[in-house]
């Protein structure tokens, strides 16, 4: 649930992000997420599937098996147009989100 | 269906899936690290732990997949759902004929039979206003020799009843009384009861405001205290808070209110405002053979109507055994309280409502055929959808849809019809049905509504349904030869139907016969006397005339005064006058005759005014009428009527100068006969009056007398100048109950009619169905077998030949519908037995009379369609 948990939350932001680029299978997601990040956010992998399964519910996923470059079977993701428009969404808030608390921050007076 | 399989397989397909996707991901992860350098047993551990928790997770993912299954297959089929209804809603509009006809149908089915329903429901079916009111039961006298039934009860053998009674829990008796109360300041007739202690205690009904009457009010009789009705505390007092405190001002009394019964009390009718405790009459009303009041007792739960016959069947008996002679030869009578209350009208109306139901049906089976029909037209859309993919089921859920949309528009409409259709039955019943204030439409009638309205589209609805998932083939090119076999079904089918359609119509055309002929024998009977040009009205005298004396005078007084109008013929006036029930009834005693116990005949008997033979017009057959020598003083005189005279003496002449006691031999003078009359049908056109005796107004001086006046014009055109002279007599009485005797005459047979004329237009409307019903298989059958038909005319057959095949065709179907119908009549009619009159239900002019007119009119409903069979072209059918 965007904004209640605040970790979720960034989590399914940066799923989105990923996907945004083009479909992707789980692992590569986490992949992407680890490199994006500057291997800032290290998150237990498992987390990842919860939170996919819960966009796909959602709607703002699109789910289907194909086979990855080594031949592999995987469950590929890519965004819905819901999917799209709710990642344009969660960017601008975030932006906002971040520029708000920033400029709390810099205050140098109470 | 597809995705109804995918969630019954559930879970375990799902975790399987997951376990896979699960799976992938530690296995990329392993090949990673390998390729990074590690042991791959060491790389698969590594992957494990930073996996994270293996089976937590696969089981989260599992449970969020089987949420998003559930929540998917719910949106689809309500997104199914919602296809179907607005594909069937548009495939309804774009054949709006057929739809319109189809909801009117079922819109005046549902709402007329619903309608019916909420009156039966309200006659026999709902709790009256007692607590656990099918206890209750009345109890009357009938006579085991001359097969009379229907009397009340004598006050001794009531106050029997109540004390020694086993099967009854409580019991008493109750005397139903026209009172005078001033409202306001005029004064105004009023339908009273007077209750016995154990009537009120079986009613088992607490005043909503007061109290019941104490012990000692019910056995002193002098100090009058009263009960009043809901409405009339409404209505009379204002409903002010301080009625308790108040009186109302009976006949010559102000009686103090005890209390008021509540909203809704109803006892013996919806007429009564007033409840008294039971007066101590007079010794001679306390007689075993007079019977005054009515029974009403509360049986115990576990005593069967049967157990309360045969226990006060005892009680009577023990009766007899102390005061022997009087009330001999009678049987006790027993019947729930509920169907003396409800009375004739419960057979008229179970009858309509029969009727309307049957009508129903035929027009479900009229539609019915109308959708088969309509299968067949529909098969190039319905062979479209099934190669689109749609599968015979979706065919049928199509059809099915489709049917409940009408079935529930139907019901809708229906529903609102219903209360118009309630409204218009108990308006249009002559002298009002009971209980109409319980009359409404809820919970259960509108239950009843919907559940007519699922069998209607269960039996209209159906066969298309079937005869669809029977549709071979998907492709849209059939040759005619499968054509005509796929016809044959549904041919069959329809024929089915209209032979069910014609044998219901039957049904209800023989019965309407049945009941025109009734009618028509009632109205035949001679009254025995001219109706024509008679104004009646009620007279009851003002409180200031207290003596007989004054009483007696007036009426000497009011025939000449009233015979010096202009525009009167003649005057005078009865107790009772003709076409009146409630006329009073007792025993005969013939000087020098006996009769045996229990076989004693009862005579009507009236007091009348001088001239009164003559004003009515009845032929007087020997002696002479009334006249100033009558004065009250003795001999005391009587006048009888033919039938009377000529059972006990022979001829009419020999009648003049015997003597005869009416009522209780111990309490009546003897009475000589000075007249005989002819006969005259005293209490209704349908009901012979065996024995009547008339005697002059003086020697029983009655206050209240119902005045007969002949105009030479329309009466009531004299009415002023009638109660001008009246009031001069007597400035404040009490003049009523104005009407002429021809509309008395009519209103007495108006519940007859109306019943008659309401199942003839049902019949009507059956017979009309019917027709359409053999218009249309006709129709269809010319259609379906034109190839045929065309040869046979290429090859030289006559257009006459080809008609009488159609005829034949259409007559074969009526017939066997008729003979089904008639045996069904024959057996159903029995029913409607009380409403018959001097007609026998098996009447073969009826019979002949149904089955002439259902020949005319399916001669005239296959007309049409031959005439197009004779007439088509062969060459052009058969180059099709």
């Amino acid at each position: 649930m965007p904004g209640s948990d605040l970790f979720s939350g960034t989590l399914d932001l940066l799923i989105l992000k990923a996907l945004s680029l083009g479909p992707l299978h789980g692992y590569a997601i986490g992949r992407w997420i680890r490199e994006a990040t500057g291997e800032e956010l290290k998150i237990q992998e498992g987390v990842l599937y919860p939170a996919l399964h819960r966009l796909e519910r959602r709607g703002l996923l699109e789910e289907e098996w194909g086979v990855t470059d080594t031949n592999r079977e995987a469950k590929f993701y890519r965004l819905s147009p819901a999917g799209r428009r709710e990642l344009r969404q969660q960017q601008t808030s975030w932006q906002r989100h971040v520029a708000a608390v920033g400029a709390a921050l810099a205050l140098t007076r109470a | 269906m597809r995705r109804l399989l995918r969630l019954s397989f559930g879970s375990s397909d799902r975790r399987r899936d997951v376990e896979r996707e699960l799976r992938t991901h530690i296995d990329l992860r392993t090949e990673e690290l390998i390729a990074a350098g590690m042991a791959p047993e060491a790389a698969r551990r590594q992957a494990e732990d930073t996996f994270g928790d293996y089976r937590a997770i696969a089981a989260d993912c599992t449970s969020i997949r089987e949420h998003r299954d559930r929540e998917r297959s719910r949106r689809g089929s309500l997104d199914a759902l919602g296809r179907d209804l607005r594909y069937g809603a548009r495939m309804l509009l774009r054949r709006p004929r057929l739809t319109a006809v189809a909801l009117l149908t079922l819109t005046a089915g549902i709402g007329a039979t619903t309608g019916l329903f909420s009156v039966v429901y309200a006659l026999l079916l709902r709790p009256l206003p007692f607590p656990q009111d099918e206890l209750l039961v009345r109890v009357g006298e009938g006579s085991v020799a001359t097969g009379e039934s229907g009397s009340g009860v004598s006050i001794p053998l009531a106050e029997q009843f109540t004390a020694e009674s086993r099967t009854l829990q409580s019991g008493g008796y109750r005397l139903d009384l026209q009172v005078q109360v001033l409202s306001g300041s005029e004064p105004r007739n009023a339908a009273a009861a007077a209750l016995s202690p154990g009537a009120f205690a079986a009613l088992a009904v607490a005043p909503a405001l007061g109290r019941l009457p104490a012990r000692d009010e019910h056995d002193n009789g002098g100090t009058g205290v009263v009960l009043i009705s809901y409405g009339f505390w409404q209505s009379h007092f204002g409903s002010a808070p301080d009625v308790l405190e108040r009186t109302v001002q009976v006949n010559n009394s102000a009686l103090p209110v005890i209390g008021v019964m509540p909203a809704g009390f109803i006892y013996p009718s919806e007429t009564t405002e007033l409840w008294l405790p039971a007066p101590r009459l007079p010794e001679q009303m306390r007689n075993r053979a007079v019977h005054l009041v009515e029974f009403v007792g509360r049986r115990h739960a576990n005593a069967t109507l049967d157990d309360v016959q045969l226990d006060l069947q005892r009680v009577y008996e023990r009766g007899q055994q102390a005061e022997p002679g009087s009330d001999s030869g009678h049987r006790v009578e027993v019947m729930p309280l509920r169907r003396w209350m409800v009375g004739d009208s419960r057979a008229a109306v179970l009858m309509l409502f029969a009727a309307a139901a049957l009508v129903l049906l035929i027009a479900c089976a009229n539609l019915a055929g109308l959708q088969l029909a309509q299968v067949a037209a529909r098969r190039q859309e319905l062979a479209v959808r099934t190669a689109l993919g749609a599968g015979r089921w979706a065919l049928v859920r199509q059809l099915a849809t489709e049917a409940l949309l009408l079935a529930a528009a139907g019901c809708t409409l229906g529903a609102l019809l219903a209360p118009a259709v309630q409204s218009l039955i108990v308006a249009s019943y002559p002298g009002g049905l009971p209980f109409t204030t319980q009359m409404r439409i809820d919970g259960r009638v509108l239950l009843f509504a919907i559940a007519t309205g699922l069998l209607a589209v269960l039996l209209f609805g159906l066969l298309p349904a079937i005869q669809a998932m029977r549709l071979r083939g998907v492709s849209a090119i059939q040759t005619g030869f499968l054509r005509a076999t796929e016809g044959v079904g549904r041919q069959r089918a329809r024929r089915t139907l209209v032979v069910a359609e014609v044998a219901l119509a039957v049904v209800l055309v023989m019965g309407a016969a049945l009941l025109a002929r009734s009618f028509a024998l009632v109205l035949s009977k001679p009254a025995g006397f001219s109706a024509e040009q008679l104004l009646l009205l009620n007279v009851s005298l003002s409180r200031d005339r207290r003596s007989d004396q004054d009483v007696i005078r007036f009426y000497q007084e009011v025939v000449p005064r009233l015979t010096e109008v202009p525009g009167v013929i003649g005057a005078s006036g009865s107790s009772a006058l003709p076409i009146s029930s409630g006329d009073s009834h007792g025993d005969l005693t013939i000087e020098g005759g006996v009769f045996a116990a229990g076989a004693a005949p009862g005579t009507s008997y009236r007091r009348v005014l001088p001239t009164y033979f003559r004003t009515l017009q009845i032929p007087l057959i020997a002696g002479r009428e009334f006249d100033a020598r009558d004065s009250g003083k003795e001999p005391f005189v009587v006048i009888v009527n033919e039938t009377l005279a000529r059972r006990h003496f022979g001829t009419p002449s020999a009648a003049l100068g015997r003597r005869i006691k009416v009522g209780v031999p111990a309490n009546e003078p003897w009475l000589t006969i000075v007249g005989v009359v002819g006969d005259v049908r005293n209490e209704s056109l349908e009901a012979n009056d065996e024995h009547a005796t008339y005697e002059p107004h003086p020697q029983r001086p009655w206050r209240t007398m119902q005045m007969v006046v002949r105009t030479n014009r329309d009466p009531y055109r004299v009415l002023p100048a009638v109660r001008a002279a009246l009031r001069e007599l007597d400035a404040a009485a009490l003049i009523s109950d104005v009407s002429t005797m021809t509309e008395r005459i009519s209103g007495s047979v108006a519940p007859r009619r109306f019943s008659t004329q309401l199942l003839l237009s049902f019949a009507l409307l059956a017979l009309l169905l019917a027709a359409l019903g053999i218009y249309g298989v006709a129709t269809h059958m010319v259609h379906e077998r034109r190839r045929e038909l065309s040869i046979r005319m290429a090859l030289g057959a006559s257009g006459a030949l080809i008609r009488r095949l159609v005829f034949r065709q259409a007559a074969w179907l009526a017939g066997l519908g008729a003979l089904l119908g008639s045996v069904a009549a024959l057996v159903l009619v029995r029913f409607v037995r009380r409403l018959l009159f001097e007609v026998s239900p098996a009447d073969l002019t009826s019979l002949a009379a149904t089955v002439a007119l259902l020949a005319g009119v399916t001669l005239l409903a296959a007309y049409l369609p031959a005439r197009h069979a004779a007439a088509t072209q062969p060459a052009s059918i058969l180059r099709e």
